[in-house]
């Protein structure tokens, strides 16, 4: 292994977290996330020789996981800003929905329900609401805490399109 | 994101249509008071008082400090994520 890649193999588990909740916010889906995140560290190991340390290698992975995410998103809709009524609706309608609500919570360690991880919850299909461009600009500026001059590079446009992007997403 | 926010959401608008997280709290702590628990968090507490973009920041930060898949309820509201999903995939499929 070269020290670039030992040091992209550590880069990446350092910023795997931030890279696996960003993508989950983009696709909503676990299982797409785990694929967009393995994609993310394939691609950037064979990319490897393209790296020219203009950026960081965490930018460089953010802009690597946004393409695939973007890519992955092109041909699906924005959610509707009601989702969280039709959730509901479809819940009452399925009892089996129901059901696997009180079984995870009743069964999992891991699933107290907690009013500040709802509002996450919401905070994520509100988002979903955006163009998938909007979408990853303000979770990288406002989650991620990007500079916008990174979040340019990232989405491969100029500064003032990022924060068009991101003003238009916060007042939407 | 505000505009949505504010038509929707009762914990900053009491106009609000969506009381979801209340109703949900009733469900899965019986036992805990919906209002003492709302007043825990930093954005229902300043509602009356902040801007819509202080509220939002606000909803920002709560946002940041939950690691979704690592967090005391990832498993439920990662289950809720995915039936939304489904919702809007059905949704879609039948328009």
């Amino acid at each position: 292994m070269t020290a670039l890649q030992d040091t992209l193999t550590k880069e990446f588990e350092t910023c795997k977290p931030q890279l696996k909740s960003f993508i989950l916010r983009l696709t909503a889906s676990v299982e797409d996330t785990n694929d967009l995140l393995q994609d993310t560290f394939i691609k950037a190991t064979e990319n490897l020789y393209t790296f020219q340390n203009k950026s960081s290698l965490k930018t460089w992975l953010f802009t690597i996981a946004g393409n695939l995410a973007k890519n992955f998103l092109r041909s699906k809709k924005c959610w509707t800003d009601n989702v969280s009524d039709l959730a509901k609706d479809a819940t009452l309608a399925s009892q089996g929905v129901f059901e696997g609500f009180i079984e995870i919570h009743s069964t999992s360690p891991h699933a107290a329900f907690e009013i500040r991880e709802h509002i996450n919850f919401c905070f994520t299909c509100i988002g979903k609401t955006l163009p998938v461009d909007q979408q990853i600009a303000i979770l990288l500026k406002e989650v991620y805490e990007f500079k916008v001059d990174e979040i340019a590079e990232i989405l491969q446009c100029t500064s003032g399109v990022v924060n068009t992007c991101c003003l238009t997403a916060v007042k939407k | 994101m505000i505009a949505i926010f504010d038509k929707r959401c009762s914990l900053i608008n009491k106009n609000g249509i969506c009381h979801q997280c209340s109703e949900l709290n009733g469900i899965f702590n019986p036992k805990h008071e919906t209002q003492k628990e709302l007043m825990k968090i930093e954005m229902v507490k300043h509602a009356q008082t902040k801007s819509k973009e202080e509220l939002f920041d606000l909803r920002v930060t709560l946002a940041k400090a939950i690691d979704p898949f690592n967090s005391i309820g990832c498993d439920l509201q990662l289950y809720h994520l995915r039936h939304a999903k489904n919702t809007m995939e059905a949704l879609f499929r039948n328009k």
